[in-house]
């Protein structure tokens, strides 16, 4: 068994050292390596979608089948989700009945749950002061009120102070918010360096089967 | 010596057999004399009171053959050598004869018997003698009970009489007296003294001769059968006459004792004196403190005898220790104290002075020593030591816990306070027992009992208690619902309020340029990321922008990384056509390449080869050959060829794949980014850098109204723009008003109740 973890790990860092080269050396063959590499990760990718459905589906379907608690839900998902299927896979995904589902089924419930997020964000800033009478919760609060009341007029009344380009909004989103941001940018990007470099040299083997 | 009541009638214990009334002594052996004044040091002897001169003593006839024997055996020069090693002290003198010198009663010599005067002598004796005579048989008289019971306030016993002249009784003597009478002072036997004349010369007359001037002290036994042959013994005389039983003893003189009558106030204080003449280095005292064995008058001994107790038999000194407290009624036997050293002065034996009264003492181990036929032994010097002594002060002897140990068995049987033989280690015990069995007490118990509920609980699913129907959250979110409701719908209803769209920013005017700047009918790349959630506001704010791209004719090639991203961009192609009246219905107008699988992986693959990777449109005509080979995108290779790329996403990462996947390959083609308002700070900085990686940036409901505000036409966002006007500070209003009185309603009544508690 160590042999084949020796196996995929040596995969691992060739394929992965060769599409890194290929991004700073203009080779043709290494261009061509690299090209082909990452359009094999396509349907790798779409395969695994497909593992990661048939799996919801059984365990739904086991759900479903055995009686538990809740196996309506599972039942409801299982019908949505082999009706959509041959539907769509019938008349294409973007056929009308197709899209039909998508525009009176699919959007409204989601539009629905963040109309739902919207009340419940209202609620919790709310209770915020109550749960938590603290410094930080005060200027968080207040940073939040600022920056909805330069969002649009009051009641069709424009502050000079508060709205425009150079207003209140504009000032926090532009400068405290970027700066916050861009440190979260550059973290971001060393982590992924430093994580790509791990699985180059084979340190991280997400892979371990 | 055990301290117990006795009878003030009784010279001797009943129950250890401890004399009494102490007798007037002679001078006792030189041997002894000499080794007690070395043993006693004069820094111990006790400070010495003046007593009033002791009467006459007894007649040289008077005098018991013992006492005389004593005389002879001993040398008043030892016995002045027990404190400083003067000349024997006075207090063995009992008339008033000089310092230095022994009571006539007390010298006899064997020699001198015929000079000397026995009780039974023929000779006349004088009344100094008589009243001597009378003094000591007077107090060998057994006291009565009711006499005993009188407080010390009466007249000391008969021996200190007070009648006796001071001058003539030495002065120890005379302390020793007023001492004991303002010790235990008793009343006397009211003897006459005619009678006990009369009865003293009736012995004289009876006694045989050789009894007359015995050489032996006569005892008891031998009087009593003189007595019962041709005497009328008066009755005084007869109950000392009597043979002694136990507990009936005549009272025998304190330093006379044996060891094992020895009152233990003197034992105590001649064993102490000998612990410190040891110390000093010199001659125990033992060997004074117990006389001779060949000088022990017989009817002394047979008072020892009688007095022992039987073996197993527990002794009155132990009796009296059980009872916890000394019997303050009690006689207690001489002890030399202040008083008696003062009397004594510094004629006093060393031996003698060494009793002290501050010594208390039990009952002497010695002085258990009471079975028949055991000769008293000469204790070591270190057993003496070891004795309590008995304090001679007129307080309770003293009673150690130890002491109320008896020994049971051996030849100490008896007897109290004695070393025990095998040390308490040795001693075969049985060893105790310990229950195995776990000692719970009832708190712990109990308290066992409630940990085992509660990890017994912990494996049991508690049922979830159901929540209230109608709970306060409930009806604060139905509140905001309904505000939030109110406000968006009465514009809608109302109409258009005309509320003034906001000021066009420069990432607005920038995307406004460049679409302006792409040439009609154009390919453009539309990438729809964005979740059916979004439709909302993505919809809005990119709108205007497709609305412009529309209207410039350009050839949208839509592509989505999401899976619901092709059926998005059909409804939002639809809905613009709808909203601003476009035809933009086949592939001709727009090509909808699906989605793209492998996230970044499958990102950049289409990027750099994208008739590759998404080959086929998902609104193509399968008549034709394929939009990349005969329609609008036969002229693009890569994406370098399209002329603007516009990413309308709602999702930061995903803005972020585009620009730093896709960005690098676009070359000169400009990306333009509509984004919501939560992604507008984690894109900003790729506008806002340089080199520029977002030429334009359209964020939010608002930027999209901004947008609008710049077309000849209202769109979407118009639409919304009055309801969110009034929304957006609506809830506002519920965000500050709700704040403060959610905290106004908490902190009030705990205020309330921390005033009632500090108040408690």
């Amino acid at each position: 068994m160590k042999i084949w973890a020796t196996i995929w790990a040596a995969i691992t860092i060739s394929i992965g050292l060769i599409v890194l080269v290929g991004y700073f050396i203009e080779l043709p063959i290494l261009s061509v390596v690299k090209q082909v590499l990452l359009q094999w990760s396509i349907p790798i990718a779409a395969v695994a979608l497909l593992v990661g459905i048939a799996n919801l589906f059984t365990v739904h379907w086991r759900k479903a089948s055995g009686g538990q608690k809740n196996s309506i839900y599972s039942a409801l998902l299982i019908f949505s989700l082999l009706a959509t299927v041959v539907v769509t896979g019938f008349f294409g995904p973007t056929a009308p009945w197709s899209l039909w589902i998508f525009n009176y089924i699919q959007i409204p419930v989601e539009a629905s749950l963040m109309a739902i997020l919207a009340v419940a964000l209202a609620l919790a800033a709310v209770r915020l002061l109550r749960k938590r009478l603290n410094l930080f919760s005060a200027i968080f609060l207040a940073t939040g009120v600022l920056m909805l009341l330069g969002t649009a007029p009051l009641f069709g009344i424009t502050l000079p102070g508060f709205h425009g380009p150079f207003g209140v909004r504009a000032m926090i989103a532009q400068i405290p918010a970027v700066a916050g941001a861009r440190g979260i940018l550059l973290g971001v990007a060393l982590g992924s360096v430093a994580t790509g470099l791990r699985i180059l040299m084979g340190v991280d083997r997400p892979y371990r089967g | 010596m055990c301290g117990k009541p006795n009878p003030e009638e009784l010279d001797v214990c009943q129950f250890c057999q401890a004399r009494l009334k102490p007798l007037i002594i002679s001078q006792p052996p030189e041997s002894e004399s000499g080794e007690i004044s070395e043993s006693i040091p004069p820094k111990d002897i006790p400070p010495q009171k003046k007593t009033p001169e002791p009467k006459p003593s007894l007649p040289d006839w008077a005098q018991p053959d013992w006492l005389q024997s004593l005389r002879e055996g001993g040398d008043t020069s030892e016995l002045g050598e027990i404190g400083s090693g003067e000349e024997p002290s006075d207090w063995t003198e009992v008339e008033g004869g000089t310092e230095g010198t022994l009571p006539d009663w007390s010298e006899a010599e064997p020699g001198e018997e015929e000079q000397e005067q026995g009780p039974l002598d023929e000779e006349q004796p004088t009344e100094q003698e008589e009243a001597a005579a009378t003094d000591w048989l007077d107090s060998l008289r057994p006291r009565s009970s009711v006499e005993r019971e009188r407080p010390k306030t009466e007249q000391p016993p008969e021996w200190i009489s007070e009648n006796e002249p001071q001058e003539e009784a030495p002065e120890w003597l005379q302390n020793i007296r007023k001492r004991k009478q303002a010790e235990e002072p008793q009343t006397p036997p009211a003897v006459p003294d005619d009678e006990a004349a009369k009865f003293l010369d009736e012995i004289r007359t009876k006694l045989p001769s050789e009894d007359r001037t015995p050489t032996e002290p006569l005892g008891p036994a031998k009087i009593q059968h003189h007595l019962d042959e041709e005497i009328e013994v008066p009755d005084w005389l007869a109950d000392l006459a009597e043979t002694p039983s136990e507990g009936e003893l005549p009272e025998l003189p304190e330093w006379l004792k044996p060891e094992e009558t020895l009152p233990e106030e003197e034992i105590q204080a001649g064993l102490s004196a000998s612990l410190e003449a040891e110390a000093a280095g010199k001659e125990p005292l033992d060997s004074k403190l117990i006389p001779e064995q060949e000088e022990t008058p017989d009817w002394l001994a047979t008072l020892e005898e009688s007095a022992g107790l039987k073996q197993g038999e527990t002794s009155p000194a132990t009796e009296v220790a059980e009872t916890g407290e000394a019997d303050l009624k009690v006689v207690a036997p001489f002890t030399l104290d202040e008083e008696s050293a003062d009397m004594v002065g510094e004629d006093i034996p060393d031996w003698l002075k060494a009793v002290s009264p501050q010594e208390a003492s039990t009952e002497p181990g010695s002085a258990a020593e009471g079975e028949e036929g055991i000769a008293p032994a000469q204790l070591p010097t270190w057993l003496e030591a070891m004795r309590p002594v008995e304090a001679v002060a007129p307080s309770a002897p003293l009673f150690d816990e130890r002491d109320r140990i008896i020994e049971s068995s051996g030849p100490l049987a008896g007897l109290r306070g004695i070393l025990p033989a095998e040390p308490d280690v040795a001693r075969g015990k049985k060893p105790p027992t310990y229950s195995v069995k776990l000692q719970v007490t009832e708190s712990q118990q109990a308290h066992a009992v409630l940990l085992a509920e509660q990890i017994k609980s912990e494996g049991i699913a508690q049922p979830v208690p159901r929540p209230p129907a109608i709970s306060s959250q409930l009806i604060q979110r139905v509140a905001i619902f309904l505000v939030l409701l109110a406000t968006i719908l009465f514009p809608m209803l109302i109409g258009d309020m005309g509320i003034p769209i906001p000021e066009v920013p420069p990432a607005v005017d920038d995307a406004r340029n460049l679409v302006n700047a792409i040439p009609n009918g154009g390919s453009i790349l539309l990438a729809v990321d964005f979740q059916p959630g979004f439709s909302g506001e993505m919809e809005a704010s990119a709108s205007s922008v497709i609305d412009h791209l529309m209207i410039k004719g350009s050839y949208l090639t839509l592509v989505s990384t999401t899976t619901s991203g092709p059926a998005q961009a059909e409804h939002l192609i639809r809905s613009i056509n709808t909203l601003m009246g476009h035809h933009y219905q086949d592939i001709n107008q727009y090509a909808n390449l699906g989605y793209i699988a492998g996230g970044l992986t499958g990102l950049r693959s289409f990027a750099e080869t994208p008739k590759l990777v998404m080959p086929f449109a998902l609104n193509d005509d399968p008549a034709k050959k394929g939009f990349w080979v005969d329609g609008r995108l036969a002229n693009v290779k890569t994406l370098n060829d399209f002329k603007l790329a516009v990413v309308i996403t709602e999702s930061p990462d995903t803005a972020r794949a585009w620009i730093e996947q896709v960005g690098p390959i676009l070359g000169n083609v400009p990306l333009l980014l509509v984004v919501s308002a939560q992604a507008e700070p984690m894109v900003r900085p790729y506008y806002e850098g340089s080199p520029q990686q977002v030429k334009g940036l359209i964020a939010g409901l608002s930027d999209g109204a901004a947008y609008e505000g710049t077309m000849p036409r209202p769109s979407m966002a118009r639409r919304f723009w009055d309801a969110y006007s009034f929304g957006i500070p609506a809830a506002v209003l519920i965000i500050l008003i709700g704040s403060l009185i959610s905290v106004v309603a908490a902190y009030l009544p705990s205020r309330k109740q921390a005033k009632r508690e500090a108040s408690v």
